[in-house]
């Protein structure tokens, strides 16, 4: 990296109010928040002079040479991703769908359930010609079918949907309603109903200094054989059963999702 | 000892910080392995949530009855809580970083919360 682009990353870190740097790399998405394909497509949008941006989805790195708000092509994707070969070192254009389609399913792919994106913004290098202006991040978030301001999907939601197939039957709660059952879940209701207010006051009374995102794994709570976990992120809470043996993958899966 | 106990398992588990013995029935941390980081403070925080979320033979606020065991995972960090089957008050409180191998730590560490519960 040249001094001159040192010095640009400082003083937009310095400049920055709520940014959060890894390294030199800017977080743009964090747990899903926000939508990581529209925060990717967000910081396209944010690009005028030719650059290349480098984002880090968790553990893939994708080149993409971006000017004018334009995304004109993929240079480099990490990992030898076979979705990538049909779309690195093409210029995107309404032209050619089938490659601007190969790279919409590509991003999708990556994107689809990371917990952390980040950005790089590096110098340009040579890519198509000056007449191959790219597709607009507007433009792609139109044909992606990607709405730039959706309200990102809750942590518990999100974690319901990925991994809802350890468990034998959830309930999700966002704000005091009962928003979503899957399987047979009387017993998890009776908990949440003469329960979890009690324990969550209790919490907070005995650890506040824990308040934060946290998943509670029971062995045994409702007499043998029987398994309860609790998963809590403020005003949303989540409660299910699960199969004792999908446990600590299903602590991992938390632990990930929270980065 | 039962220190020498502590510091075999936190060895074999390295991604564990803090492993300790405890009595719930007087919610106090016995013994903890020597080269745990956690102050005073936080050693009664981790009574106090092995308490909390597994339960004891006085009070119960998840489920009708105290827990065998309970995980607890926060951002980059696992608290697990074993309970003794001989004595039901004797836990073992494990804080470790999220990378721990769950099933082989549960595996090591129930017998020998058991026998430490019996003074074996």
């Amino acid at each position: 990296m040249s001094d001159t682009s040192i010095i640009a990353n400082k003083l937009a870190a310095l400049l920055s109010e709520d940014e959060i740097y890894v390294g030199r790399a800017r977080i743009i998405s964090q747990s899903g928040a926000p939508t990581p394909l529209a925060a990717l497509l967000n910081e396209i949008d944010a690009t005028v002079l030719e650059r290349t941006l480098v984002f880090s989805i968790d553990d893939v790195n994708v080149s993409m040479i971006v000017a004018g708000r334009r995304l004109r092509g993929l240079v480099d994707v990490s990992g030898n991703l076979p979705e990538a070969e049909s779309v690195i070192g093409k210029v995107l254009s309404r032209d050619e769908p089938e490659t601007l389609q190969a790279a919409g399913d590509l991003m999708m792919l990556l994107c689809a359930s990371a917990s952390q994106v980040t950005v790089r913004s590096l110098p340009s290098q040579p890519f198509g010609t000056s007449a191959e202006a790219g597709i607009s991040a507007a433009g792609l978030a139109k044909l992606w079918h990607i709405d730039l301001d959706a309200k990102p999907v809750a942590l518990i939601e999100r974690f319901f949907a990925a991994h809802s197939n350890g468990m034998t039957a959830y309930l999700y709660v966002s704000n005091g309603d009962v928003a979503k059952t899957v399987g047979d879940v009387a017993m998890l209701d009776a908990l949440w109903s003469t329960q979890i207010a009690t324990f969550r006051k209790r919490h907070r009374s005995v650890l506040p200094q824990q308040e934060g995102p946290r998943l509670i794994c029971l062995n045994e709570p409702l007499g043998e054989n029987t398994t309860v976990a609790v998963a809590i992120d403020g005003n949303d809470v989540g409660l299910f059963s699960y199969k004792p043996s999908q446990m600590p993958k299903l602590v991992s899966a938390w632990t990930s999702a929270l980065g | 000892m039962v220190v020498d106990d502590l510091d075999a398992l936190q060895e074999k588990f390295a991604a564990c910080d803090t492993i300790a013995f405890a009595d719930l029935s007087t919610q106090m941390i016995l013994v903890t392995n020597s080269a745990s980081s956690l102050p005073r403070e936080g050693l009664d925080n981790l009574c106090a949530e092995a308490a909390l979320t597994m339960g004891t033979k006085r009070q119960q606020f998840l489920g009708t009855e105290p827990s065998a065991s309970a995980v607890v995972a926060s951002r980059g960090q696992v608290r697990l809580f074993l309970r003794a089957k001989a004595e039901p008050n004797d836990v073992m409180c494990c804080v470790s970083s999220s990378d721990l191998d769950i099933n082989a730590f549960l595996a090591d560490a129930q017998p020998l919360l058991e026998r430490l519960s019996t003074g074996g």
